[in-house]
């Protein structure tokens, strides 16, 4: 018995890496048995296709997103914590990007999943906007009317879709800079409504994260 | 560059505090402290960003009465800390509930097996019969690619 857990375990491991690198259309469920030196009746018996490798993986995915996103909603995270919890954000998209790649393909042929991306995606929204809240009630940003949820609403169009927009734009497989040019990013779309001494912010901002890429 | 920013860091330990200040009363303060991980970087901040800084510096000393109390907090919160984001990373996680073991470990495993699956698979590719050719040769470009990832990820983790 123990044994079974292990081997689903281990084809979900596999699976996530091979659509990672690969990208989830370029592997088969024979691919992953092969690589796994398992044969396809094997996998066949714990995963009926490939359709249930992904919503297995997405389940898993799911549960770790939403722990992460409500976290902020729930209690207002330290101020430090904000770009830590930024980066920890996109880990976890990176961690599963191949989904994110394919989105549209993936959706269509996972119809299950296209209500709890949506309310994923949702969730998204509103941790940015908990996140902002919190930032304009310590007076550190401010917002005219409206614009903290307009732009609650780009940064979590641009957590979703930087990975794909980085791979278009920028080619490579150095993740960490991805991910730090996305934390540098979403920084960068506050820094307008930074109350005071907004050049500074944004200049250490540059200087800090153009460190990173040396 | 993780390594090389931790390098960094390792330097200017004794500066921390006096920059945590420097960014509290420039008044990017709370919001800044994130950037306490910048003293390296700050050390060798452009000099028009450092006179635009200490301009700040100046300014906010003024006003350093009112914000003292909160300055303070931040400054003994951010001493506090560990100044590796890759540390703060694994903490939060850890607060969070989330898993410590990031996937990148756990694809060591998986890397081993996969180079092991390469040889073997170069090995019958001599022999293999042509029916059975079109799967092996897609095994392997599965196989190359996740062995790069490791490389790309591995800095993270360091």
């Amino acid at each position: 018995m123990a044994g079974k857990v292990k081997t689903r375990d281990r084809i979900l491991e596999t699976a996530l890496a091979l659509f990672n690198e690969e990208g989830e259309a370029q592997v088969s469920t024979v691919d992953i048995a092969g690589v796994m030196e398992i044969s396809p009746g094997n996998l066949y018996y714990h995963f009926r296709g490939k359709e249930a490798i992904i919503e297995a993986l997405f389940d898993n995915f799911e549960e770790e997103m939403r722990l992460v996103l409500t976290a902020p909603i729930n209690r207002p995270l330290a101020i430090e914590d904000n770009w830590v919890f930024v980066y920890i954000v996109f880990e976890e998209i990176n961690d599963f990007r191949f989904f994110y790649y394919a989105l549209s393909s993936i959706l269509e042929r996972c119809p299950d999943l296209r209500p709890r991306m949506t309310r994923l995606l949702k969730l998204k929204q509103e941790t940015a906007n908990a996140v902002l809240k919190t930032l304009e009630k310590e007076k550190l940003v401010a917002f005219g009317k409206g614009e903290r949820e307009a732009l609650a609403m780009r940064l979590a169009a641009h957590l979703t879709f930087w990975l794909q927009y980085r791979g278009l734009t920028a080619p490579s497989n150095d993740e960490r800079a991805h991910i730090n040019s996305g934390v540098y990013a979403t920084m960068m779309q506050i820094t307008p409504y930074v109350r005071e001494n907004r050049e500074t912010y944004a200049a250490m901002l540059a200087e800090y994260f153009s460190s990173l890429d040396k | 560059m993780e390594t090389h920013l931790a390098k960094k860091k390792k330097k200017s330990p004794p500066r921390t505090t006096d920059i945590a200040r420097k960014i509290w009363l420039a008044g990017i303060g709370a919001y800044g402290k994130a950037f306490t991980e910048a003293q390296g970087s700050l050390a060798k901040m452009s000099e028009e960003s450092t006179r635009l800084f200490d301009d700040l510096v100046a300014k906010g000393e003024e006003i350093e009465e009112t914000v003292e109390e909160r300055g303070k907090e931040i400054a003994k919160r951010v001493k506090a800390q560990d100044f590796s984001i890759d540390d703060r990373i694994k903490k939060m996680r850890a607060r969070l509930n989330l898993r410590q073991e990031r996937r990148e470990d756990r694809l060591d495993a998986i890397e081993h097996r996969l180079s092991a699956i390469e040889q073997t698979l170069a090995a019958l590719a001599e022999t293999a019969r042509p029916p059975t050719r079109k799967r092996p040769a897609r095994k392997t470009t599965a196989k190359k690619i996740p062995a790069k990832k490791k490389t790309a990820t591995r800095k993270r983790s360091t």
